[in-house]
């Protein structure tokens, strides 16, 4: 793990408005994650851990407040920039997997990529290596719903590291998950981040973030404790 | 990223087969329908482009004044042409033609009618026609030579050659053929099947000589960058100083071929006004707004599937995509789903194209190796996919990657909104074309049905031809015996067409400056009684009166203009020196001009051996036990010429041409145009079903009855449709009361005309969407519930 920060957001702010009521997501939040840290983000539901992710993984903006990755500040970037960075930068695991239907396993994780116009030689080798690191080869043929909940996981996961991103963000990877699969899924998760990757992973399990280095508790939108692993 | 976009565009086609078909095929029927008219559109623009000289080609036409009113004809003396030709600079060639006739041939017992005409020899050389045996130098060299087209050639001689062999003409007079034309082509104005050279027509016809007599056509070629400006200056008044001023009534002035399919109309002021251009003009705006509606189908089916795609747009989102690839990526599939179409179209193109050439009378072929037909289905094919995918794409890129993860609805709002208007302005094309249809359909049926001054019914016409004229007592007599026929008259011409006219006729009291043209018609006493024209004044023709060589019977418009009240029998009008007693008027009727009011006319005793012979036969007799009995006097009297007739009311609904066309093809097109837009409104009340599934278990297990529910379906869909008429009724009133002024005689438009395609479209609705919404309501709402 590096002493430099990946991420530092300061005093961030997030509203959901509608016509009559504002509710605060997010209340002056500051928080850190340097580079090779894995944290885990906990908390009950409503308490603003997804949207702390989404604004991290810049599918959301924040009202007011900083944010630098790898410090740069991203705050003010359009979507033009957030979708530069992000598909150079983050890879994502959700709780429901998110693969499209209609493309192949293969498919799926070779797009990230298609979009970042990676020559298709370069891409077979790359999509084929990440298949082989995630035991996933053998079904690269397939579609999603030819899949099981883990293995669509897996090829989740594979799709996220594909274009070796900096920082991958895991949204309750293991939420649809048995307990077996589960584990294979925090497995990968453990040894991308023995490699190097920084991994920010919001989960209700305690078993799950027990593979974390750090975890950050937050209750109302705001942190309340954070601890780190033993 | 291509072949990925491909490949995501079939998978997704697959999935969803039963919107794909709806989309394919709704495009293909839209593209199918717009290719049909483009070749029909080609068709037409490119008549007589067959003639390489095409841009040099003229027809001379006279303009002629009277009573304040211009007419042009296409008409000119016989000695035009070829003084034209001499003293005209600039006229490569000027042909006379006379008008397009039949004539029986005879080649052993092988008898057949074909038209052609008599001709100047030059026309080969105007024309550039195709010779396959013979020499164009020398084939009209002699009177008794023939050129005959190869379908003549081939119906006389088989498979022989023509060249050299005797071919008699109306079962008297041999004709050598000294060559033999390759068919013109269909989309030709000159189709005949004949050539005789002119000097054959003219021999002991005074009336040529005569440039007070406009009779023939003249067919002019100009030289290469002639300028046409000062021929027709020069042509103008060329009767005029050809004549020392005695001939000052018509002007004359060339039109060029390249007009004569697109304008080649004229006002009553003698100015051009558009001709088939209109319909060129029209067709080719029905052929986009049935293409449009094609689009529109495409567009509101794939946005309202939207949610369907949400995921799969966020998530490309997520790993990077922008949202100009995603643009990109819903084009390419639109493009897709296009290309399919157009196949599919190509398809319905070869099924359907011979009915619709069987329905306008042409012979249009697809070619798909034709530059300009690839380059049509090209281009349609490219912006159908464009057009119809552009809001989709738009629409769908702009998805928000995080609510769409989330699974959250995206905002019925603008997108449902949008995708109501496209329904409306599809049902408003549609109701437009089916409230235009109607009215064009009671307008011809107006026309036809209106009082005609004669009887047309049970009437058959045939040709006075050969020996009939000789023996016309006997035969007159030998029908009446029949039983079957009731009255028998002739004529030089048809009732319908009365093509002579003159403004010689002077009477007591007529203005001396007043040029005023009269028609002409020579007939014997027979033609009035079996047309059942009703007297007015006077009597008809009797061929006991002897007095009656120089007796006419004219009509009601004559005769009121020599006398306000018409009742003129016995006053003399004259011709000339010549002096004709009016021995009666008959009523009004109409002729020529089916939509305009009779003009004045007159009939004039029969001195001609050829024209037409009107046969009215008994009402009740069984028909063609009757055209039996008569074909057995004619041939009999008249043999060696077969037997040919037409029925008077198809000879008058031929009249119509013109607008049943315009009635068929909007018909064709309004018919398809609901199509398109039923089979969009069924894939959207599908949709609709499907996501309203829970909202309709819920209210089934609360009690709601399934008529309720239907009519809960239905009436969003309805309301929809009913919008589309308010807005449809003063778009098609509109066009239809300006289409109106064209005629003289036209319907005032109903409200019941609204009514009727008002329900009409919504009971063709209600059938679309009713079957989904049956379905919904009857489905069993637990099991929704449950999967939800």
């Amino acid at each position: 793990m590096s002493t430099k920060n990946m991420i530092k957001i300061t005093n961030l702010q997030k509203y959901y408005r509608t016509e009559e009521v504002e509710t605060v997501a997010l209340n002056n939040l500051n928080i850190h994650v340097k580079e090779g840290e894995f944290v885990a983000v906990m908390g009950p539901s409503g308490c603003g851990k997804s949207t702390l992710l989404n604004i991290i993984g810049l599918l959301d903006d924040l009202d007011e407040g900083s944010y630098l990755f790898n410090e740069i500040e991203v705050a003010k970037f359009k979507e033009r920039g957030r979708s530069d960075l992000r598909k150079h930068n983050i890879g994502f695991v959700f709780q429901s997997f998110n693969l499209i239907d209609e493309l192949t396993v293969f498919e799926n994780v070779e797009l990230p990529l298609v979009y970042t116009n990676v020559p298709a030689a370069e891409r077979k080798k790359r999509v084929e290596e990440v298949l082989e690191k995630v035991q996933i080869m053998h079904r690269r043929n397939h579609f999603p719903q030819q899949l099981s909940g883990g293995q669509q996981q897996r090829v989740a996961v594979a799709r996220a590291v594909v274009n070796n991103p900096k920082l991958i963000l895991a949204d309750e990877p293991t939420g649809n998950l048995d307990s077996n699969n589960g584990n294979e899924v925090m497995q990968l998760l453990t040894e991308l981040n023995e490699a190097g990757t920084t991994i920010v992973m919001v989960t209700h399990s305690e078993h799950d973030a027990k593979f974390s280095d750090r975890v950050i508790r937050m209750l109302d939108g705001q942190v309340i404790m954070e601890t780190t692993s033993v | 990223m291509i072949k990925n976009f491909i490949k995501t565009a079939l998978r997704n086609l697959w999935k969803t087969k039963g919107y794909s078909f709806l989309n394919i095929f709704g495009l293909a029927v839209g593209i199918a329908a717009a290719s049909l008219i483009f070749l029909w559109v080609e068709n037409q623009l490119s008549f007589n482009d067959n003639f390489a000289n095409k841009k040099d080609i003229y027809i001379v036409k006279s303009k002629q004044t009277y009573d304040g009113a211009t007419y042009v004809f296409e008409s000119t003396p016989g000695p035009f042409a070829q003084s034209v030709e001499k003293e005209i600079p600039g006229i490569k060639h000027a042909v006379r033609i006379s008008w397009n006739s039949p004539m029986l041939f005879s080649v052993g017992d092988n008898n057949i009618f074909q038209n052609g005409v008599y001709a100047d020899g030059s026309i080969a050389d105007v024309l550039s026609l195709a010779f396959l045996e013979g020499d164009r130098k020398t084939a009209f060299d002699q009177v008794n030579n023939i050129v005959l087209s190869e379908t003549a050639a081939k119906k006389l001689f088989g498979n022989r050659p023509a060249l050299g062999k005797t071919v008699k003409t109306n079962n008297s007079e041999p004709f050598i053929v000294t060559a033999v034309i390759k068919d013109l082509p269909k989309n030709s104005t000159y189709d005949f099947q004949w050539l005789i050279p002119f000097k054959k027509f003219e021999a002991g016809q005074d009336f040529l000589k005569n440039w007070g007599n406009n009779s023939v056509q003249t067919l002019v070629q100009v030289e290469d960058n002639a300028n046409v400006d000062q021929i027709n200056k020069q042509m103008m008044d060329f009767v005029k100083h050809k004549t020392n001023g005695e001939v000052t009534f018509s002007q004359n002035f060339l039109y060029p071929m390249e007009r004569w399919i697109t304008y080649n109309q004229f006002d009553n002021s003698g100015i051009e006004k558009e001709g088939g251009i209109k319909n060129i003009r029209l067709f080719t705006l029905i052929a986009w707004v049935v293409l449009l509606i094609a689009c529109i189908n495409f567009m509101n089916l794939a946005t309202a599937r939207s949610e369907k795609r949400a995921k799969e747009v966020g998530m490309r989102k997520v790993v990077g995509a922008s949202r100009k690839s995603l643009i990109m990526q819903f084009l390419g599939e639109s493009l897709v789903l296009a290309i399919i179409s157009s196949l599919v179209a190509i398809l319905l193109i070869y099924i359907f194209i011979r009915p619709f050439n069987t329905m306008i009378g042409q012979d249009l072929q697809v070619n798909l190796l034709a530059p300009s037909h690839l380059l049509f289905l090209t281009t349609i094919t490219l912006a159908c996919g464009l057009f119809a995918g552009s809001y989709p794409a738009f629409f769908l890129s702009a998805f928000k990657p995080l609510s769409t993860i989330k699974g959250a609805k995206q905002k019925a709002g603008s997108g449902s909104l949008v995708r109501k208007g496209l329904v409306i302005l599809q049902y408003t094309a549609s109701v437009v074309l089916i409230i235009c249809t109607i009215i064009i359909y009671q307008q011809i049926q107006h026309n036809k049905n209106r009082d005609l001054g004669f009887d047309k019914s049970q009437v058959l016409t045939t040709a006075l031809q050969g020996d009939m004229a000789k023996h016309l007592p006997l035969i007159k007599n030998q029908l009446l015996a029949t039983g079957v026929v009731q009255e028998v008259g002739v004529s030089d011409m048809s009732i319908l067409n009365i093509n002579s006219n003159t403004s010689g006729f002077s009477w007591d009291g007529k203005d001396p400056n007043a040029s005023i043209l009269i028609g002409m018609l020579r007939s014997d006493e027979g033609l009035i009684p079996a047309l059942d024209l009703k007297l007015f004044d006077g009597r008809n023709f009797h061929q006991n009166f002897a007095g009656d060589s120089t007796s006419v019977v004219i009509n009601e418009a004559f005769a009121k203009l020599i006398k306000k009240d018409g009742l003129v029998a016995g006053s003399i009008i004259s011709y000339g020196e010549e002096k004709f007693t009016i021995a009666g008027v008959v009523k009004n009727f109409v002729y020529n001009n089916v939509y305009a009011d009779p003009e004045p006319m007159l009939f004039l005793p029969m001195n001609r051996d050829n024209g037409i012979m009107t046969i009215k036969t008994k009402a009740g007799v069984d028909l063609p036990d009757a055209i039996q009995q008569i074909e057995k006097v004619i041939v009999k009297n008249n043999p060696g010429f077969p037997f040919d007739y037409k029925f008077l009311d198809d000879s008058f609904n031929n009249k119509f041409k013109a607008e049943l066309f315009v009635q068929q093809l909007s018909s064709v097109f309004a018919l398809m145009s609901i199509i398109i837009s039923c089979l969009g409104l069924f894939g959207l009340a599908a949709f609709a079903t499907e996501q309203r599934a829970k909202e309709i278990s819920i209210r089934k297990v609360l009690g709601a009855s399934v008529s309720g529910l239907i009519q809960m379906l239905n009436r969003e869909f309805v309301i929809l449709v009913a919008i589309s008429c308010i807005i449809a009724f003063p778009i098609a009133w509109m066009i239809m009361s300006k289409w109106l002024t064209n005629y003289a005689h036209h319907i005032d438009i109903s409200w019941t005309i609204f009514v009727i395609s008002g329900l009409t479209a919504i009971i063709i609705a209600l059938l679309t969407i009713s079957s989904q919404a049956f379905k919904a309501a009857i489905a069993n709402p637990t099991k929704t519930l449950r999967d939800q």
